[in-house]
């Protein structure tokens, strides 16, 4: 098996995957996806690696291969974003994030040639923004399972195969394959394995920051950062508190001597597009007055500046 | 002995002699396995099971078939790696947030520990490598030292990235302790 090093050499240089490469390399150029074409020759690569056992231009081929697939679901989270359609958006974040992270055990590239270094940083940033924070996640007890490259028992600790998951063999990532588990429960948590699981609450959420940022870009492959702090409204912080009351901080004191002139804070976002976004694009928006959810499709907003917000 | 009681590495919490599991009480929960039972007592390194949630069995954590397989096939010679279930009675708990829980390692001999810092290093060094820039994950891990001055109860709920070294911080702490106690 190819070193790191070696791996990175075929990835980059073998001449069967010229044309694959090149396809990767268009990334900013294209507006949808990538083309049968590309993974028809990636697949005959591929095919013919494994046919003559050289594992190591398979594992190339899924290095590739998986980049792909990221490139695939970022395009399609912004393209769904730009519709508002944004818990569909948010789970092609995380296909892409799954991708990414599979990638990045075995191929890192030494520059953004692929856009996968623009992916790893954006989709943390759109997540960052999304308003979802808990989820509702499943526990199992895992009784059998299959290893997803030949086959046999994965539960067993002293037989079955030698695969091991998250590895690549014949161009394929090695998984488990569950065919047999016991369900235990659901919890809510703020760190779940998967994301897609959502906690819906009844009254929608508000998706401003994320359409905000979608709108602005001019391109999916846009550039852009933000800078997330908190800043202080009129409203008291414990309003419903007499000042004679003990503080509700917690601090012994009375509320007069306390937090009496505290004042609420609300997160404050400023965002900083790559380049400037359309023309006429408001330079700041309000929660209360872009209060966006599945259902509303308006943009609400100041219309000022058109550089940031 | 060492900072058990005040104030030790971040996550890190050191017992001496308070182990919550032995190996006679898991040797005891392998009465119908002879041959596992024997092993329990006389290896060097023992991945325990831990009683599941409700009534579910007894159960490892998810990954740690393939942490055993890292270990035996990296283990030198001397230190034997055994896992104190039977084939048919493996099961794995997969939990619900991104943290990496990792089995309950019995180390029966301390020379043993050089070789088990290096597959932990190893193992959580791979996984970190998956992790998006920016992104952190925690680590749980338990392990009992048992030695012949007493029994040692290691237990780490941290940083992933500190996972190894305090956890090697703890394991000097104990052969420190160790030495201390004399014959």
């Amino acid at each position: 098996m190819a070193s790191g090093e070696e791996l990175a050499h075929i990835v980059e240089s073998h001449d069967k995957l010229g044309t694959v490469r090149e396809q990767l390399g268009s990334y900013r150029n294209r507006s949808g996806k990538l083309s049968t074409g590309f993974w028809k020759v990636l697949e005959a690569v591929k095919g013919a690696a494994v046919a003559s056992g050289d594992e190591d231009l398979a594992k190339a081929t899924w290095c590739l291969g998986t980049t792909g697939t990221a490139q695939d679901h970022f395009v399609e989270a912004m393209d769904l974003l730009g519709k508002d359609q944004f818990y569909a958006g948010w789970c092609e974040l995380e296909r892409c994030e799954v991708a990414l992270r599979a990638l990045r055990r075995h191929y890192r590239p030494p520059d953004d040639r692929w856009g996968i270094r623009h992916m790893e940083s954006h989709v943390a940033h759109l997540q960052d923004l999304f308003p979802y924070r808990v989820f509702i996640s499943p526990s199992y007890v895992v009784r059998e399972a299959e290893c997803t490259i030949c086959g046999a028992p994965a539960y067993t600790i002293r037989s079955g195969c030698n695969h091991r998951t998250g590895e690549i063999y014949g161009g394929e990532i090695c998984n488990r394959l569950v065919t047999r588990a016991d369900f235990i429960e659901v919890s809510f948590v703020s760190n779940p394995v998967q994301k897609y699981s959502v906690a819906f609450p009844e009254r929608g959420f508000n998706y401003g920051g994320v359409r905000y940022v979608r709108q602005g870009l001019r391109h999916p492959w846009t550039a852009w950062s933000y800078e997330r702090s908190e800043r202080e409204t009129d409203r008291k912080l414990y309003p419903s508190a007499d000042r004679n009351d003990m503080c509700p901080c917690g601090s012994g004191l009375k509320y007069e001597r306390c937090c009496i002139n505290k004042r609420a804070t609300k997160p404050h976002f400023q965002i900083i597009f790559g380049e400037p976004p359309p023309a006429g694009y408001p330079s700041h928006v309000d929660d209360a007055s872009f209060w966006v959810t599945d259902e509303l499709s308006s943009l609400r907003g100041k219309t000022e500046d058109q550089d940031t917000a | 002995m060492g900072f058990a009681g005040s104030e030790g590495p971040e996550g890190l919490t050191l017992v001496r002699s308070e182990s919550p599991v032995t190996r006679a009480s898991v040797a005891e929960k392998l009465q119908s396995e002879r041959r596992l039972r024997a092993s329990v007592v006389v290896l060097a390194l023992v991945l325990l099971p831990e009683d599941g949630p409700f009534d579910s069995g007894m159960v490892f954590p998810a990954g740690t078939r393939e942490l055993f397989q890292v270990m035996r096939d990296a283990a030198p010679e001397g230190i034997d790696v055994e896992v104190a279930c039977s084939d048919d009675r493996y099961a794995e708990l997969t939990l619900h947030s991104e943290e990496w829980r990792l089995p309950l390692i019995l180390v029966g001999d301390m020379l043993a520990t050089p070789f088990l810092l290096d597959v932990l290093a190893n193992y959580v060094y791979d996984k970190l490598k998956g992790l998006l820039p920016g992104r952190s994950a925690k680590v749980r891990s338990r392990i009992i030292l048992e030695t012949a001055k007493g029994s040692f109860f290691l237990e780490y709920d941290g940083p992933a990235e500190d996972y190894v070294e305090t956890i090697s911080t703890g394991i000097d702490a104990v052969k420190g302790d160790i030495e201390s106690i004399g014959d």
